[in-house]
């Protein structure tokens, strides 16, 4: 705990790094930094008490002035928290030991487009959309289209290894990425190698991709991008029930059909969701929609083998019409009152697992929660929306209507639900997160996934950052060392 | 529709105040990068405010007055949920309750008494012109007029607007009233006004202030005029590639705001999803007309960022303003438009004047002066 004298003294240092305009540290301010989309500082909000507040919120213009005040902040042993969009459903920024939140919007240039190598390099605080809609308008894209996207900048991609609406085709942020700068923990300013892949020793690019700032904070970055498709295919499926649907999808990711979109929904939430957003009634059974984008002839073959593996399911096709509908308009569902939002507690329970696991999975989760949580009316909704060449991604959510207001209980009624989900994940043979990232809100498991191996974690944590500054009490890791 | 009481807009606030789907839009937010400027920043903080769990503070205000009214926020919201209006009401709570900061103070003292209207059946109100300044500008307009047949009398004066966007709906209201008594002690029959913002003002922000204009007093803008007497304007072939800046009022004159297809990254080229109404056409029209062409820009229409000259900010927090207007040349610069065309004179006006500070590099053209 610094003493309000040793603070106006940093105060006085920060200003001199990044200058009087750019360091704030009224209580209004950070109110407001002290808030992303974790749902309990925004609990504590909607129940009038204070959630945690940095110390001080500073917006560097420079990777050196980033590295300035990171060395700073050594000298202090203050921690120190990178901020994008504040997009964040994990509690990534929360900052709970205070500090200084780093801002990084004001780096935010596209600093090169190479066309030749099909790459674009920018600065780690550009907006994810403002990168995008760049990039088409040039005729690229990045291919990674997150629901984030209007809210998050590239340093967060990146931070969380987050996945697109496209991933299953371009893949996550860690395929994307090429090379990134990072300030490390002493201040010093590294590069990654310029290719992602080589045999050159073991590979550090994805030691701080998913690092959510506990090992440094990536200041730049250079990601492949995409040429926009010739063609842009979608088609929707009703398959009778969840495993029909799962097989179909099963069977296309194993042909090696690489969809842009594979999205398959269970039974409550394609009553639920799909037809309160897209107003389509699409009756009982599971909703699938798949995509498929590139070049026209390869389109038309692809195309045809998906919809061939979609009948031989029994899958009864929905037109393409719906399949655009939820295209053209899936922002909406992340705008209020549409949006999963107060009153209600709600959380994303994303994890991944492989083929064999997934149906043990979803109906080993949905009866825990269900029945566990059955007095508080707990709803169970999920999708599969991320596919890989060997599983998918269960984009599962918990819904509870009424939770109770005393922000304690509220708490620890959180919690539990996510120390259960996160359990039995685990226990099935998936991981914890497969976008959103650990943050606070799953670092107290970390360890129970790791086993033995979170040493390795936790021995480049203490020799990278001895003091523990970056981003302290994320990601199973402590606080800063006094 | 009547402003309603701060505590009334709890409800909108709390939808805004954890969403951040907006970022991409709020004008100031995307010069300054303060998430404290952001619409989710500013909800936040007066959510709590309208719900009792606290009270304005010095920052809390300052905020509330380095911003727009957030026009384009609102239209990029798929619901449209009514920033512009909130941040108004809280404005006006602000004033109730004599909090405003030394520089909104200093804003308001420019609306407090009206000069005599000279006498003329038709009146040039040049409101924009008061503002900011642009008398070689209204010279050009009033030869364009009379070359259209139309003989017009300048009336220079601020008409409340200033005031209205800043939260004193009383010195508003009383200034609108004080122009309206004083075009209609000239005897105008017909009022042309310099830009949109002086329209708005004497239409539709007179209506909701409950000030009526007199029987017979017809209001059209510059535009209008222009508009009707297309083929009676000098035609030529100019092939310049030009960006069409509208101002903030547009959004209040418009027929509708931006659909779901403007906030998708790809969009491009269709410019009515971004808001339709004769208000955006007819400057276009105008332009295409004389050969332009026309480059697309997102951030128009509706969802037109602002050119620093809007909402009081020039007078108010001038270095913010400034910092908008360069925002909104480096965008122009960036879809490669050789010029700026806006009907708004304060906008061409304020934008010629930051070109000049900064080095020139980009024309802002008023779009009567085409004309000349």
């Amino acid at each position: 705990m610094l003493h309000e004298l040793q603070k106006g003294y940093l105060e006085n240092e920060l200003v001199d790094i990044v200058g009087r305009e750019y360091v704030l540290t009224d209580d209004a301010d950070k109110l407001v930094y002290g808030l992303d989309y974790f749902w309990i500082p925004r609990m504590y909000i909607d129940r009038g008490k204070t959630p945690p507040f940095p110390d001080f919120i500073v917006l560097p213009k420079t990777t050196e002035e980033v590295s300035r005040i990171v060395k700073l902040a050594n000298i202090y042993r203050i921690p120190v928290i990178p901020w994008g969009g504040g997009s964040g459903s994990q509690g990534g920024v929360t900052p709970i030991y205070g500090g200084i939140t780093v801002d990084l919007k004001r780096m935010s240039k596209l600093i090169d487009l190479n066309a030749e190598t099909q790459t674009v390099c920018v600065q780690a605080g550009i907006n994810g959309y403002d990168l995008e809609h760049e990039l088409n308008r040039k005729g690229y894209t990045l291919g990674h289209i997150p629901a984030s996207i209007h809210s998050a900048t590239m340093g967060g991609y990146l931070a969380a290894r987050g996945s697109g609406v496209l991933s299953t085709k371009y893949g996550k942020m860690e395929d994307i990425v090429m090379t990134i700068e990072v300030v490390l923990p002493n201040g010093d300013v590294i590069r990654t190698l310029p290719v992602p892949t080589h045999a050159s020793g073991p590979g550090i690019l994805q030691v701080f991709v998913g690092a959510e700032g506990s090992y440094g904070i990536i200041t730049e970055a250079t990601a492949r991008i995409e040429r926009l498709p010739e063609e842009r295919r979608f088609r929707a499926y009703l398959f009778k029930d969840f495993n029909s649907g799962l097989n179909a999808c099963k069977e296309i990711i194993l042909s090696r059909i690489q969809p842009s979109v594979l999205r398959l929904y269970d039974e409550p939430e394609s009553k639920k969701q799909i037809k309160k957003i897209l107003g389509t009634d699409v009756g009982e059974g599971c909703y699938m929609c798949f995509g498929i984008e590139g070049d026209r002839e390869i389109v038309e073959i692809l195309e045809r083998r998906a919809v061939a593996i979609s009948e031989k399911f029994e899958g009864a096709e929905l037109g393409n019409k719906a399949a655009w509908e939820w295209w053209n308009h899936r922002y909406n569902f992340y705008f209020p009152p549409k949006a999963l939002d107060f009153p209600w507690m709600f959380g994303t329970m994303d994890t991944l697992i492989t083929f064999d696991k997934i149906e043990t999975l979803y109906w080993t989760k949905k009866k825990l929660l269900e029945e566990k949580y059955a007095k508080w009316d707990l709803q169970y909704i999920a999708h599969l929306s991320h596919w890989f060449p060997w599983g998918a991604m269960i984009y599962d959510r918990f819904i509870i209507e009424n939770p109770p207001w005393d922000a304690d209980e509220a708490l620890a009624l959180h919690n539990e639900i996510w120390n259960d989900a996160a359990r039995v994940s685990i226990k099935c043979g998936a991981v914890l997160n497969e976008h959103h990232g650990i943050g606070l809100k799953l670092g107290r498991l970390v360890r129970e996934q790791y086993g033995p191996a979170f040493q390795v974690l936790e021995t480049i944590k203490d020799g990278i950052d001895p003091q523990h500054i970056m981003n302290p009490g994320k990601m199973g890791f402590g606080p800063t060392h006094s | 529709m009547q402003l309603k009481s701060f505590e009334s807009y709890k409800d909108s606030l709390y939808h805004c105040r954890f969403c951040p789907m907006c970022k991409p839009a709020a004008d100031v937010a995307n010069v300054t990068n303060l998430e404290s400027h952001s619409t989710r920043g500013r909800a936040v903080l007066l959510w709590r405010i309208a719900t009792d769990k606290a009270d304005f503070t010095k920052r809390d205000v300052e905020l509330l007055y380095q911003s727009t009214l957030d026009t384009i926020s609102e239209s990029w919201c798929i619901n449209h949920f009514p920033v512009s209006d909130y941040i108004l009401s809280a404005r006006q709570e602000v004033i109730k309750r004599d909090l405003q900061p030394k520089s909104v103070k200093r804003a308001l003292e420019l609306e407090h008494v009206v000069a005599p209207c000279p006498k003329s059946d038709t009146i040039l109100l040049a409101s924009e012109a008061a503002e900011v300044g642009g008398d070689a500008r209204i010279a050009t307009a009033v030869a364009i007029l009379a070359k259209l047949g139309i003989s017009a009398t300048v009336y220079q004066q601020t008409n409340g607007i200033i005031s209205y966007s800043l939260g004193d709906m009383d010195q508003a209201k009383a200034q609108v009233e004080r122009v309206v008594a004083a075009l209609k002690a000239a005897g105008a029959k017909q009022v042309i006004t310099d830009g949109n913002k002086t329209y708005y003002a004497l239409t539709k922000m007179a209506e909701r202030l409950g000030v009526a204009l007199p029987a017979g007093m017809k209001v059209s803008s510059l535009t209008q005029i222009l508009h009707q007497h297309q083929k009676d304007l000098p035609v030529r072939n100019d092939q310049r590639k030009v960006y069409v800046h509208d101002c903030k009022s547009t959004f209040f004159l418009g027929d509708t705001l931006a659909t779901d297809e403007a906030i998708q990254p790809h969009c491009d080229g269709n410019e009515d999803v971004l808001g339709t109404g004769t208000v955006y056409t007819m400057p276009r029209d105008l332009v295409d007309n004389l050969g332009m062409k026309r480059v697309f820009g997102v951030w128009s229409r509706s969802m037109a960022k602002s050119s620093g000259v809007d909402d009081g900010l020039w007078i108010t927090y001038p270095m913010l303003a400034q910092k908008l207007a360069l925002q909104r040349l480096a965008y122009a610069k960036n879809l490669e438009a050789e010029l700026i065309v806006t009907d708004s004179l304060a906008s061409a006006e304020y934008l010629s004047n930051v070109v000049q500070e900064d080095g020139g590099g980009m024309e802002v053209v008023w779009l009567v002066e085409l004309y000349r």
